[in-house]
């Protein structure tokens, strides 16, 4: 689907001076928005043909990483049971950041889950197609999960020219991106619109920002609970050298499904195998970048409130809002500071 | 803490003690506390000449035992007076689930975002003023992906 650009609606805040134009479309599964901030109304032309280059541009990266699409270069390399497997630059650099925010989160974002995934996701048999050929490892593949969790990785990438790589894999490794691609999406798209002044990528919740000096941006946190309620709104400034942000909100409430043993989500424990058992509802952070920020949130969805607070407090995150499962609102204390 | 010694006793344990060994050429060092030797009588052939006098190097060990001891049980008490206030300063917010889940309370610091939330036990929470009501919302919302805008 193609995007409709047309410049945004009045500054809602003295914290917004500049001018915007949006770019609004649907993609991975969502939403996705460019917003560009320029210096005058003179400027918003270039603005709008720069944010639907760039949408058409995730668009495109999304096609690449996503595993709703059997041709996808996630997909073929799934299925691609050679030894060390060829991946395409896009791919590559997609994984690299994956391989990183499992060793930030402690493992618990993990980008090989995809059987686990699906398996939650199986109110109805599970789409073959969908599943790597050698999808019947059974317990050997839990055993070697196991083992993996307690020692070294499985899986690197060996790099080779022109971006690409070689995957190299223990037996049963298959890659589910998701939300880890949805966050390095937003923040390659933002690097695109350097150019300009300020830009926000939204891909689907997960927000790449750049802020301009004596511009600002306005995001609220969804309320899950109530349609277009809003549980916080933070308030991004620009610096004199730029300001970058990311924003991103995870949570077990939107991908629902009824199982043979009771609700399933889709954030799966990497511990477990099983949809995270967790009393946080919905997680937003706000990091130095989209990326970090979907890592984090993920996290501490999955971890449980109690330890997420703990770990968040530690995290290098600006801040953090947590919905918990007994309607609480909660934030770690540096979050407040950003907040309208 | 009294220190008791074995009472008898044992020449292996005095040979073992370092300086001179005793030998032919040398007076055997006696057993009896305080008597070094045989007494000196005047014209007599000038005996040998005792050994220097020497400690008893058992009262030397039990007092070096003693210090040791002493030392690892002053650093180990520093240790622990450490790594209290470290514990407690921490403990400003923190929540009753994690203050009840084991001995060792998982610390948590978190601040209400929303006004009217109950604090949890023991009032450990603290709660910052919530942001004003906004009479619109903001143009931009991060929200769960897949969530309807």
């Amino acid at each position: 689907m193609i995007g409709a650009t047309a410049p945004a609606a009045a500054p809602t805040s003295p914290a917004v001076t500049l001018p915007r134009a949006v770019n609004r479309s649907r993609a991975m599964g969502g939403r996705l928005g460019v917003h560009v901030a320029v210096a005058d109304d003179a400027a918003l032309a270039a603005a709008e043909l720069d944010a639907a280059h760039v949408a058409a541009r995730v668009r495109a990266w999304a096609g690449r990483l996503t595993r709703h699409d059997a041709a996808s270069d996630l997909m073929r390399t799934n299925a691609d049971l050679r030894g060390a497997a060829p991946v395409r630059p896009t791919l590559a650099a997609a994984l690299r950041w994956a391989a990183v925010a499992t060793e930030l989160t402690g493992g618990i974002v993990d980008a090989t889950l995809l059987r686990e995934r699906l398996a939650a996701e199986a109110t109805t048999p599970v789409d073959k197609s969908m599943m790597p050929a050698d999808a019947a490892l059974g317990p050997s593949y839990v055993s070697a999960r196991a083992s993996r969790l307690a020692s070294r990785p499985a899986w690197r990438l060996e790099a080779v020219r022109h971006g690409g790589a070689l995957l190299h894999r223990d037996p049963g490794v298959a890659f589910d991106l998701d939300g880890v691609a949805k966050g390095w999406i937003a923040d390659r798209a933002l690097a695109l619109l350097d150019r300009h002044p300020g830009a926000l990528v939204d891909a689907d919740g997960d927000l790449a920002i750049r802020s301009a000096e004596g511009d600002a941006w306005e995001v609220g946190v969804a309320d899950p609970r109530t349609p277009g309620a809003e549980l916080a709104v933070f308030v991004l400034p620009g610096a004199t050298l730029g300001a970058r942000y990311g924003l991103a909100t995870s949570g077990i409430s939107v991908h629902r499904w009824a199982g043979p043993d009771g609700e399933r989500h889709h954030l799966i424990d990497p511990r477990t195998g099983r949809a995270a058992a967790t009393d946080v509802v919905q997680a937003t952070v706000l990091a130095g970048s989209a990326r970090a920020a979907e890592a984090w949130a993920k996290t501490a969805v999955v971890l449980g409130l109690v330890a997420a607070l703990d770990v968040l407090d530690r995290a290098p995150i600006l801040g953090a809002i947590l919905l918990a499962a007994d309607g609480r609102v909660l934030a770690v204390p540096r979050t407040t500071r950003w907040l309208a | 803490m009294s220190i008791r010694t074995d009472p008898t006793a044992r020449p292996a344990a005095v040979a073992a003690v370092p300086g001179p060994a005793a030998s032919p050429q040398r007076p055997a060092r006696s057993l009896t506390p305080g008597v070094l030797g045989a007494p000196s009588v005047p014209g007599a052939r000038p005996a040998a000449r005792p050994a220097p006098r020497r400690p008893d190097p058992t009262i030397t060990r039990l007092a070096v035992a003693a210090g040791g001891i002493a030392t690892i049980s002053a650093l180990l008490a520093a240790i622990a007076s450490a790594a209290v206030p470290a514990a407690t300063a921490a403990a400003a917010p923190t929540t009753g689930s994690a203050a009840a889940s084991g001995p060792i309370p998982t610390i948590v610091k978190y601040v209400y975002v929303q006004p009217g939330q109950a604090t949890p036990s023991a009032g450990l929470a603290t709660v910052v003023a919530p942001p004003a009501p906004r009479t619109m919302p903001a143009p931009v919302v991060t929200s769960q992906s897949g969530a309807k805008p």
